[in-house]
């Protein structure tokens, strides 16, 4: 099965795409509420993927993404970015993001990116 | 092989039409028509290859490659016409192929041209071996990040060489774009399958002379499957004469039943007659083709002509689905062609001329086929300059087709221009204004039993209305005696029946004529002009219309009014004037049809 790393400063997110991942097969490793905790927790735990929140206190998501791909240049991260932010998610995909999902999320449309990006 | 020919000669020309069609779509800016012509090059080509043609193999192969690349592009008017020229090129093939069975052509020129057009993506193909096609969703979100991570995914298994757009057009979010790129195509395929929001993607590997993508050979397949059969209109004129002769033996039964009283009898004749009647109302539809057959082909030839007399115009067609029968439809096909040269090069103004009248610069052509009632009616009509009453009248008088103070209404100097020998253009164009034509047209439509009227008003338009009958092959018409033989005249032709007698039948200066509620009408007396009557006095005199004039035609009596089948004359008969077939009635006797404008139109009957 493969494991999440929810990375948001939101509760309420961190809720809703747990239940989304949760009802589409995906076993949730761990939550992070900033971008140190992220980097922390993926030393700790190895997920298989990460969904990575953008703008939170800390440490932002562009700054983990690099962190983590430090630690792993094979790791799977897909950004979580609302309209208007497009350059940082083009950023981060320049530094090795393989996804991303777009809030407010649709449910099939994050199952399927979050699928492809683990190859089930 | 030469068994195939025909229909292969024929399906192609076919695709020929469509592309045709589908480059005027190109042109206006509606990028799915190249897939349509993209497949139907490919269908040539594939046509060809097995029939052995490989001039034109090789060149629609050409023209497909150019193609391929073209969706990406805009398209130019200049493409457009070098395109254009290619479906002329692949119909002069099939010319060729028709009448030599050989597909030499010289196509040298053409090719280097769509090469040139085609050079860019030549350029990339040199040091790359993968074309990469992508389609992204169009309910993607964000589709310039798609794009990029599109992209960044690909270069970390390939390299990019180029991509069509730009690279920055790309990120921008298109929603197709090509990639030309140098590496394994598995992983490229690999690569992309894990990216989701992609509608498609077609990975090619680029060699020389590859075959297009296997899996796009068959997304085309799927598309035009006919469910319609081939049939030889001749089958259909057969067919459609054997039930003529049912509907005779029919007749005959009808009188042998009649004639010993035996009931039964009748009533199988009855079921019979129910039979012949839907079998021949089938056929009658299975002869009716849709007017779009012919008039696909109009678009093309108004936008030829409009550039080259430098005009602007916007052509439509209304009422495509409407059917005619294929005989009628045919014939019809040149005369309305010359009414659209007519209204394309006489109608229509220039654009200054017309910015000077205060119209917007761009004329308006407007070609409509409708049923209304038992007819079918086709319009031409243009917003142009409108037919000028006076410069007509003036140009009849001068060419000695009216004389100084004859009273004419403006209806009928309208018609003038359906004279032979009319034409107001002052210098005559290469397209129209040879004299010739006009009264063709008019001959044409009479010929096939309808009629035809002008509505224009000068400096707002013409608008021409031809009114045909769905079917020639049957008509409703006044069976009439004339010395004891029966004739068949077209009732679309017959205005009202009059009795003769010596009251209203008069000679003035040795010629006859009908005095109808006041109105002297040439007559004519059929008995005389076929040389075979007794001059009775009376009768009955059928009032016709003979190029907008009534005559009067007169008979001995009318028999009856039926539907009869016409059956053209041919051979040697197919000469004879006044007469436009045969028909054979219920009793087997052959009926001549009268052909009213050829019978009077001439000076002498022979």
């Amino acid at each position: 099965m493969v494991r999440v790393l929810i990375v948001d400063d939101t509760a309420f997110m961190r809720k809703l795409l747990k239940n989304i991942l949760f009802s589409a097969g995906f076993d949730i490793a761990g939550e992070a509420e900033n971008g140190k905790q992220a980097v922390e927790l993926y030393k700790q735990l190895k997920p298989d993927l990460v969904t990575m929140d953008i703008v939170m206190p800390e440490m932002n998501g562009i700054e983990a993404l690099k962190e983590i791909k430090k630690i792993d240049p094979s790791a799977k991260v897909v950004m979580c970015t609302a309209v208007g932010q497009e350059q940082m998610v083009k950023m981060a995909i320049k530094l090795g993001a393989k996804g991303y999902i777009v809030k407010p999320f649709q449910a099939p449309k994050v199952i399927e990116e979050l699928k492809k990006v683990a190859r089930v | 092989m030469s068994d195939y020919r025909t229909e292969f000669l024929q399906e192609a020309r076919e695709y020929v039409e469509i592309m045709n069609q589908c480059f005027l779509r190109l042109e206006k800016g509606e990028k799915s028509a190249i897939d349509e012509i993209f497949r139907a090059v490919h269908t040539i080509k594939g046509m060809a290859g097995f029939m052995g043609y490989k001039n034109l193999e090789n060149f629609c192969h050409k023209l497909e490659s150019v193609l391929d690349d073209l969706k990406e592009r805009d398209v130019r008017e200049e493409i457009v016409d070098a395109l254009l020229a290619c479906a002329d090129k692949i119909s002069e093939i099939l010319d060729k192929i028709e009448s030599e069975n050989c597909d030499e052509a010289d196509c040298q020129g053409l090719i280097e041209k769509i090469t040139e057009m085609d050079g860019k993506a030549e350029k990339f193909t040199q040091n790359v071996n993968l074309k990469i096609k992508i389609k992204i969703c169009e309910d993607c979100q964000m589709k310039g990040v798609r794009n990029l991570l599109i992209l960044e995914t690909l270069r970390s298994v390939c390299k990019i060489k180029a991509t069509e757009p730009e690279e920055e057009k790309i990120e921008e979010g298109c929603e197709s774009f090509t990639i030309y790129a140098e590496g394994d195509p598995k992983l490229v395929e690999e690569a992309l399958e894990g990216i989701s929001e992609i509608e498609k993607f077609t990975v090619n590997e680029v060699v020389p002379e590859a075959k297009p993508g296997e899996d796009k050979v068959e997304e085309r397949k799927e598309i035009k499957k006919s469910e319609a059969v081939r049939v030889d209109v001749r089958v259909l004129d057969a067919i459609m004469n054997l039930i003529g002769e049912l509907v005779i033996a029919r007749g005959r039964l009808l009188q042998i039943a009649s004639k010993h009283r035996i009931q039964e009898l009748s009533e199988v004749i009855n079921v019979m007659d129910k039979s012949i009647t839907s079998l021949q109302d089938e056929v009658m539809k299975l002869r009716m083709v849709k007017v779009e057959n012919v008039f696909n082909k109009f678009p093309r030839m108004v936008r030829d002509l409009s550039r080259k007399l430098g005009k602007k115009i916007d052509f439509t067609m209304d009422g495509l689905d409407t059917e005619l029968d294929r005989t009628v439809l045919d014939e019809m096909s040149d005369a309305i062609m010359h009414l659209l040269r007519n209204a394309v090069d006489h109608g229509i103004e220039s654009p200054e001329e017309r910015l000077a009248a205060g119209k917007c610069e761009v004329g308006k052509i407007r070609l409509s086929a409708r049923r209304e009632r038992n007819n079918v009616i086709i319009e031409i009509e243009d917003d142009g300059r409108g037919l000028d009453i006076e410069k007509i009248k003036k140009k009849a008088i001068e060419k000695g087709l009216i004389s100084e103070n004859s009273k004419l209404s403006d209806e009928e100097i309208k018609m003038l221009i359906f004279v032979p020998g009319f034409s107001t253009k002052d210098v005559p164009t290469e397209i129209s204004g040879r004299g010739v034509g006009m009264d063709v047209v008019k001959t044409t439509v009479e010929r096939l039993g309808g009629s035809l009227k002008i509505i224009s008003e000068k400096g707002k338009g013409t608008k021409i209305r031809i009114v045909l009958p769905p079917t020639v092959a049957i008509i409703k018409s006044l069976l009439v005696r004339i010395d004891g033989q029966t004739y068949a005249v077209p009732i679309s032709n017959v205005i009202e029946a009059v009795y003769v007698d010596s009251g209203n039948y008069r000679k003035i200066h040795g010629n006859p004529f009908l005095l109808v509620r006041g109105n002297l009408i040439p007559a004519f007396r059929l008995s005389e002009i076929f040389g075979c009557g007794n001059g009775n006095e009376n009768g009955v005199g059928i009032i016709v219309e003979r190029e907008g004039e009534k005559v009067a035609l007169v008979v001995d009596a009318i028999v009856d009014q039926q539907e009869i089948v016409v059956k053209p004359l041919t051979g040697l008969l197919s000469k004879v004037r006044g007469f436009s077939g045969v028909t054979i009635l219920g009793d087997g006797t052959v009926a001549p049809i009268i052909d009213v404008a050829s019978l009077l139109g001439g000076e002498k009957f022979g």
